[in-house]
């Protein structure tokens, strides 16, 4: 059965469409790459499959059930595009942002235990990140602040983890640790992935699949991982470089 | 030294302050950090409607304020809802309206003028019994609903949108909250005055952000430094005959400036 199942699914914000009828099967211990210019809908897309937005026709069922029949969505686990750009002030420590993952879970008043705390600091040891675990989190690097967020995610145990753009902000040695981390993951946690990004060169040797967005429309071309930049070129609509940089797959610190 | 507690009127006042003294850093960190801060001043001017309708009806001028300012708090949901996009235009419409009507319910009702000086200023001696009973009952209540919401409300003030994906509540919670803040302006007018109860809500949560390694010291420096100003504050104003509200706030700027400086070094 398919972990997660779109059909004809469509969306349009102040009736300007975003998303254009869109069927798409993700399994199980999957990794995709979601790929496509900016406007193309990757993100709504995602927040459709994540239940934050309602799609305004079709269906999002998870092991065949609807989502909107869903109440406990704990297995859904997301990393926001914006968590590289947010208040870093905030008096919050590391282990208390990783704990927030667990809250919807525990229920009002009902305070975290030992238990608790445990699986938080076994989230953060997962993204390598125990050692920073009572760090202010604004004195962290971006790459840190990104396995912190992943953190966050994880510490609920979720079967698939959503990640939008996870990659902005930070440095190539960090992008690298990030990966490994997802790789570890999806590997021996299996873990399904689902990953927006423009990072195509970074990703095409990790995920299991690339699914292209183009005008809110799945394209079917590039289902396979082994893109071209002419291929590239025409899912984006005007000429892309594919540039092969530095990432060394057995890095696994920023 | 300690002849100040041989008055009645000073107990109430202690009783009240130290019960104003947790709520309102308690209620304040949460607004700092949602960049609220204005809501504390929009209430309080809502208050003095409160105050004025009380005065002109002959009940409690604090029972006024509580009922008018809860009402208020939902206006202005419903207004943040309407103005989604300029979200604080609710804010500045609340607070004319509260004053307007402050002002026409004064000059309604004779000789309120005098009585509402103690309210825009804060008073120590006029604190009564009723006063004493409302602000600890309402205030437990207040001290207790945001302890059982700590985490929702940490994560809310955090990352809204994440916390909503994760299933909490969101809209329902900051309801629940406005009337919260609502509940904490309306007791804390009677020592702090309604000018300044929005001071006592930012100003030690500001002092404790400069010094603070976690979330839940942010809490305990803010109620710490508030209860100091509180406290001294009301020496200063029974020792110096100054205005409690004034002393307050003035106590708890030289305890933010001291933040600033241990952070420096």
């Amino acid at each position: 059965m398919n972990l997660i199942e779109l059909n004809n699914v469509n969306f349009a914000y102040d009736s300007k469409k975003i998303i254009n009828n869109v069927s798409l099967k993700i399994q199980k211990g999957e990794f995709i790459g979601l790929i496509g210019p900016n406007g193309s809908g990757k993100s709504t897309l995602v927040n459709i499959m994540i239940g934050n937005l309602i799609p305004d026709t079709g269906e999002v069922l998870y092991n065949g059930i609807n989502l909107k029949s869903l109440k406990n969505r704990s297995f859904i686990g997301y990393v926001p595009q914006k968590s590289y750009a947010f208040n870093a002030s905030f008096p919050a420590s590391v282990k208390e942002v990783v704990s927030m993952g667990l809250y919807s879970k525990k229920g009002i008043f009902h305070k975290l235990n030992k238990k608790d705390w445990q699986e938080v600091y076994d989230a953060l040891e997962t993204v390598n990140m125990l050692e920073y675990k009572n760090r202010l989190i604004g004195n962290l690097s971006g790459g840190q602040l990104q396995r912190v967020f992943i953190a966050r995610s994880l510490v609920s145990k979720p079967e698939i983890l959503f990640l939008d753009e996870p990659t902005t902000g930070i440095d190539v040695k960090s992008e690298n640790a990030l990966y490994a981390i997802l790789e570890n993951l999806n590997k021996s946690k299996n873990i399904t992935i689902v990953m927006v990004t423009h990072d195509v060169w970074a990703i095409t040797s990790r995920v299991t699949r690339i699914v292209c967005m183009s005008e809110g429309k799945v394209n079917e071309k590039c289902e396979a991982v082994d893109l071209t930049g002419g291929e590239l070129s025409e899912i984006y609509g005007y000429p892309v470089k594919i540039e092969k940089h530095y990432h060394d797959r057995s890095e696994n610190n920023a | 030294m300690l002849d100040i507690f041989t008055y009645d009127f000073m107990i109430r006042a202690f009783i009240a302050g130290s019960i104003i003294s947790i709520i309102e850093p308690l209620t304040g960190s949460f607004i700092v950090l949602r960049r609220l801060s204005q809501i504390g001043d929009t209430l309080s001017h809502v208050a003095l409607a409160g105050v004025a309708a009380g005065i002109l009806l002959g009940i409690n001028p604090t029972l006024g304020s509580i009922i008018v300012v809860v009402l208020a708090s939902f206006g202005i949901e419903k207004l943040r809802k309407t103005y989604f996009r300029y979200s604080e235009i609710s804010i500045a419409i609340v607070m004319s309206a509260g004053m307007a009507v402050a002002v026409i319910l004064l000059s309604l009702s004779r000789g309120g003028a005098a009585n509402i000086m103690n309210y825009l200023f804060g008073s120590i001696v006029s604190v009564s019994n009723t006063d004493v009973l409302l602000i600890l009952s309402l205030g437990i209540i207040v001290v207790i609903s945001i302890l059982s919401l700590y985490k929702e409300l940490l994560y809310i003030t955090f990352d809204e949108e994440a916390a909503k994906i994760s299933g909490i509540p969101v809209g329902y919670i900051n309801s629940f909250f406005t009337i919260l803040v609502a509940l904490t302006v309306a007791l804390s007018i009677r020592i702090v005055g309604a000018l300044l109860v929005s001071a006592l809500m930012v100003i030690p949560a500001a002092a404790s952000l400069k010094i603070a390694q976690n979330f839940k010291q942010t809490i305990f420096y803010a109620i710490l430094f508030s209860f100091i100003s509180v406290f001294s504050g009301i020496f200063l104003s029974f020792y110096l005959n100054l205005s409690p509200g004034g002393s307050i706030v003035i106590v708890s700027i030289i305890i933010m400036g001291l933040t600033t400086i241990k952070k420096r070094r």
